[in-house]
């Protein structure tokens, strides 16, 4: 892969070419799909730690960088360093950012952040996958399919509404990766036109305000949130890079 | 002088299953940062009302006083943060990253998945890993280890062409405290682990 990243990434050495200093010392580079949450996930990361990191939209591959991805549809490279994977990619920014861990210090809390996680990217992603990219090959037609999801998807998302009744955050009033993660498949089923779904969850949409305005992890005057694509960017295949101005 | 008994903590419940790869990796957890566990043994299948409150995916689930939670990946996460024995926790961000991509292959391919010829390409890959580090992630122990640990013990698969993974292996049950003794036989995590399928 490392090819695929010198062939479409912004050479390292003109990388601060205009002198200005910055804090960042490495350069990330991100290739993910501009309709995928797992990519969601890594932008989110990234802006919560304040690392600057270049996104390149897997869809504006050609057919032969494609194929260098070798089956995988998310990969982050620094320096010599690639890693594929949402769960690794995130872990390794969480590590090597500015702002403080996102990992929680207290068993019990951290053990119900890794629960909502892993239900999350385990039983509410497959859902929402079925639902919006529907499940070629399988039995069932697609009106079953989508009918199963959607109950599926509003019964995780009645849980989650429940648990948000008295908490800032899912976890507790702490922002944590359990919020990173639901964020990345909220926002993926709203910009998928099923924003009907959360229509009735008043401590989802309350959460969901609270996301959108939040000030960076690392304390720097960017949010989070702003840096996923949107409708129009989906359409244009674009993924925006994360940029941090304010050092 | 008047002092209050100190009241004796409860041990912490742990419930697994014989079939169940993350109970075997929690097992393994406990024993090693010596947290004491009692182990109840429950079958899924068995049809009583109990079993169908639990499912495979809920599974190991654990319960701390008036603590409980459910599922290998929270339950992994807080047998690593109690206790006083140092955690499991990569401070390289590198190793952090490669720990997390094996966890997240061995949980879809090893333990989901069940297709053989994935697994033996997965194990392969495992295998040449671990030719070049003590570890999977690297030269230390991390949570990639505990996941694939709880694979070898439910794997009906043929693990011995896999050298690296047996010497492997061997390593990890010498780094359960006092197993690699002479009556390692009777110890602790032996007697957890007596009820699993693959003797």
């Amino acid at each position: 892969m490392k090819e695929l990243f010198d062939d479409i990434a912004i050479s390292v050495d003109a990388y601060g070419a205009d002198g200005d200093m910055k804090k960042t010392q490495y350069v990330l580079d991100l290739i993910g799909s501009v309709s995928n949450p797992e990519t969601y996930k890594c932008i989110l990361a990234a802006s919560e730690q304040g690392m600057e990191m270049n996104c390149y939209a897997l869809e504006n591959l050609n057919d032969s960088q494609f194929d260098e991805m070798k089956g995988e549809t998310l990969a982050l490279r620094e320096s010599d360093f690639i890693i594929s994977g949402s769960e690794a990619i995130v872990a390794f920014i969480d590590a090597r950012g500015l702002g403080y861990s996102l990992e929680l210090k207290n068993a019990q809390l951290a053990a119900i952040q890794n629960y909502w996680v892993d239900i999350a990217n385990v039983a509410f992603s497959d859902s929402v996958c079925k639902l919006i990219y529907g499940n070629v090959g399988k039995r069932k037609d697609k009106h079953t399919l989508t009918k199963d999801s959607l109950e599926k998807i509003n019964l995780y998302l009645d849980a989650l509404d429940k648990q948000l009744k008295n908490n800032k955050y899912i976890v507790c009033n702490k922002y944590t990766f359990a919020d990173l993660h639901w964020t990345a498949y909220i926002h993926f089923i709203l910009i998928s036109d099923y924003e009907d779904l959360i229509d009735n969850k008043k401590n989802i949409q309350d959460w969901l305000q609270r996301i959108k305005s939040r000030k960076s992890q690392c304390g720097q005057e960017i949010v989070a949130y702003d840096n996923l694509p949107n409708k129009t960017d989906i359409e244009n295949k674009k993924l925006s890079s994360v940029r941090i101005g304010d050092f | 002088m008047f002092f209050k008994k100190k009241k004796e903590k409860d041990k912490i419940k742990l419930y697994c299953a014989a079939e169940n790869p993350g109970s075997y990796s929690a097992i393994f957890l406990s024993s090693y940062r010596q947290i004491d566990i009692d182990v109840e043994w429950v079958d899924p299948a068995e049809g009583s009302e109990y079993s169908a409150l639990i499912g495979t995916n809920t599974l190991p689930s654990l319960i701390d006083g008036k603590f409980a939670i459910c599922r290998i990946f929270p339950v992994l996460t807080y047998l690593n943060i109690i206790g006083s024995k140092p955690k499991i926790e990569p401070r390289k961000a590198r190793i952090l990253a490669k720990e997390k991509y094996y966890i997240s292959l061995i949980e879809k391919v090893l333990w989901v998945i069940n297709i053989d010829s994935e697994k033996e390409k997965l194990l392969f890959l495992l295998d040449q890993q671990l030719e070049k580090y003590k570890f999977i992630a690297g030269d230390e122990l991390t949570l990639a280890d505990i996941y694939l640990f709880g694979f070898t013990m439910i794997s009906n698969n043929d693990l011995v062409k896999y050298k690296n993974i047996g010497v492997w292996l061997k390593k990890m049950f010498s780094l359960v405290p006092n197993q690699n003794t002479e009556s390692m036989i009777d110890g602790e995590f032996y007697k957890l682990l007596k009820e699993r399928k693959i003797a």
